[in-house]
């Protein structure tokens, strides 16, 4: 294989792994905290949360890389935030008109993506460094990672929580439901027991 | 260029140009789409209310409101006027919006054309918590308010009990164990909207539309 093309695609391959698995915005970086508290009491608005996220982190890291090199030092932050704003409030409008119920519940926590710290700090601590498709990359992989420790969140919470799964219940309609996990301080408790599993029990990669 | 001190203002004006015509362009495309998202999903609740729902597809929803609601305003508002296949009348549909635990609760509350009992009630939006006070949003709490009375006991009080275990008389509704907040300022609001109906000017002449 050409040599070249190899190296480009290990720096992918290692560049969406890293936001993905060895710098995980959760377990790792501890951010994006707010909406992984805020959302995760039913898998199916965790998934659409997700995906705005995924979808918005990456547009924003490459059309930041993009204008990299014409951005004034001095507005670059007001770029970025306008960037990211833009990309949003656009999944936003999306989502209320072909996903009005899923619009309801998720209330103002769309919008909250734009005061995501992941996406602000993927702008300035990667794309403002690297080239649009890597930028890309990047924010698809911290974007994956978010979403898959929601989703493990969002799994044990509707479970214990509703007995259901998606919506379809699972566990049988007499075993007693956890409420708290449906409120706020289940989030806690499925949030520290998850960072704690990924720190400790699962091995980190040989540095 | 990029050095001088209008590079910046022309960098951010041109790059919120282009966002902005970007936004602003799919806020237009999408508005009618959100608009009919918002009536279809109002008319379904004001279809349960009454009594007449089963179609979940915005077609088929449209062709039941046209056939059975008509639209109608007072000086206290917006109500609906229902009648059934052969033209009679079945009741009055009244909007009403309370204050929530954590905020408004909003609905539409259907009663008989005498206005002495309750058809049903829907809520269309509430922010209550998921799984506690979000309940008002299930069936069986919603199905109890099917035939329960609208007018002052005589021994006084209010029209409906919210109670914290089977309900067992006439005027008796399952409040929800473990929302409490969400399940009393109902409790206020509801009531208190029962009573207020007798001075809907459709209620007040006794019936005739």
């Amino acid at each position: 294989m050409n040599p070249l093309l190899w190296m480009r695609r290990s720096l992918a391959v290692s560049t969406l792994r890293r936001g993905m698995w060895d710098d995980n915005p959760i377990y790792r970086q501890i951010l994006g905290i707010c909406s992984t508290l805020a959302v995760t009491n039913l898998l199916l608005n965790t998934l659409v949360m997700d995906v705005g996220l995924i979808v918005a982190t990456a547009l924003s890291s490459a059309t930041v890389s993009a204008l990299r090199h014409y951005t004034p030092k001095s507005v670059r932050m007001m770029a970025q935030v306008l960037i990211i704003a833009a990309y949003v409030i656009l999944i936003d409008l999306m989502i209320k008109a072909y996903l009005p119920d899923i619009s309801e519940a998720l209330g103002p926590y769309v919008g909250l993506i734009i005061t995501n710290c992941i996406i602000m700090g993927r702008a300035e601590a990667f794309a403002a460094k690297n080239g649009p498709w890597l930028s890309f990359l990047d924010g698809l992989g911290c974007g994956i990672g978010y979403s898959a420790i929601l989703l493990i969140i969002a799994f044990f919470r509707e479970l214990l929580g509703f007995g259901s799964l998606f919506g379809y219940p699972v566990l049988p309609a007499d075993m007693t439901r956890w409420t708290i996990m449906v409120m706020p301080p289940g989030a806690f408790f499925m949030l520290a027991l998850v960072i704690w599993f990924f720190r400790a029990v699962v091995p980190t990669r040989a540095q | 260029m990029r050095d001088s001190a209008v590079y910046p203002i022309v960098f951010m004006v041109l790059l919120s140009a282009v966002y902005g015509a970007a936004v602003s362009s799919v806020a237009v495309a999408t508005k009618g789409r959100v608009a009919a998202g918002e009536t279809a999903r109002l008319r379904s609740h004001v279809l349960a209310a009454f009594g007449l729902e089963g179609p979940t597809d915005p077609a088929a929803i449209d062709q039941v409101w046209n056939r059975s609601i008509e639209e109608r305003s007072d000086k206290r508002g917006r109500y609906y006027v229902a009648r059934n296949a052969d033209g009679k009348l079945l009741g009055y549909g009244f909007p009403f919006t309370g204050p929530g635990f954590w905020g408004p609760i909003s609905g539409v509350l259907a009663v008989d054309p005498q206005g002495t009992r309750i058809i049903g009630l829907s809520f269309t939006k509430h922010q209550e918590t998921p799984g506690l006070g979000g309940r008002i949003s299930e069936r069986w709490f919603q199905e109890q308010f099917r035939g329960k009375p609208i007018d002052v006991p005589a021994e006084g009080g209010v029209p409906l009990r919210f109670v914290y275990r089977t309900p067992g008389g006439p005027r008796e509704v399952e409040a929800i164990t473990g929302a409490t907040q969400t399940s009393s300022r109902l409790d206020k609001f509801l009531n208190s909207f029962l009573v207020g109906l007798k001075d809907r000017t459709v209620l007040r002449g006794g019936g005739g539309a």
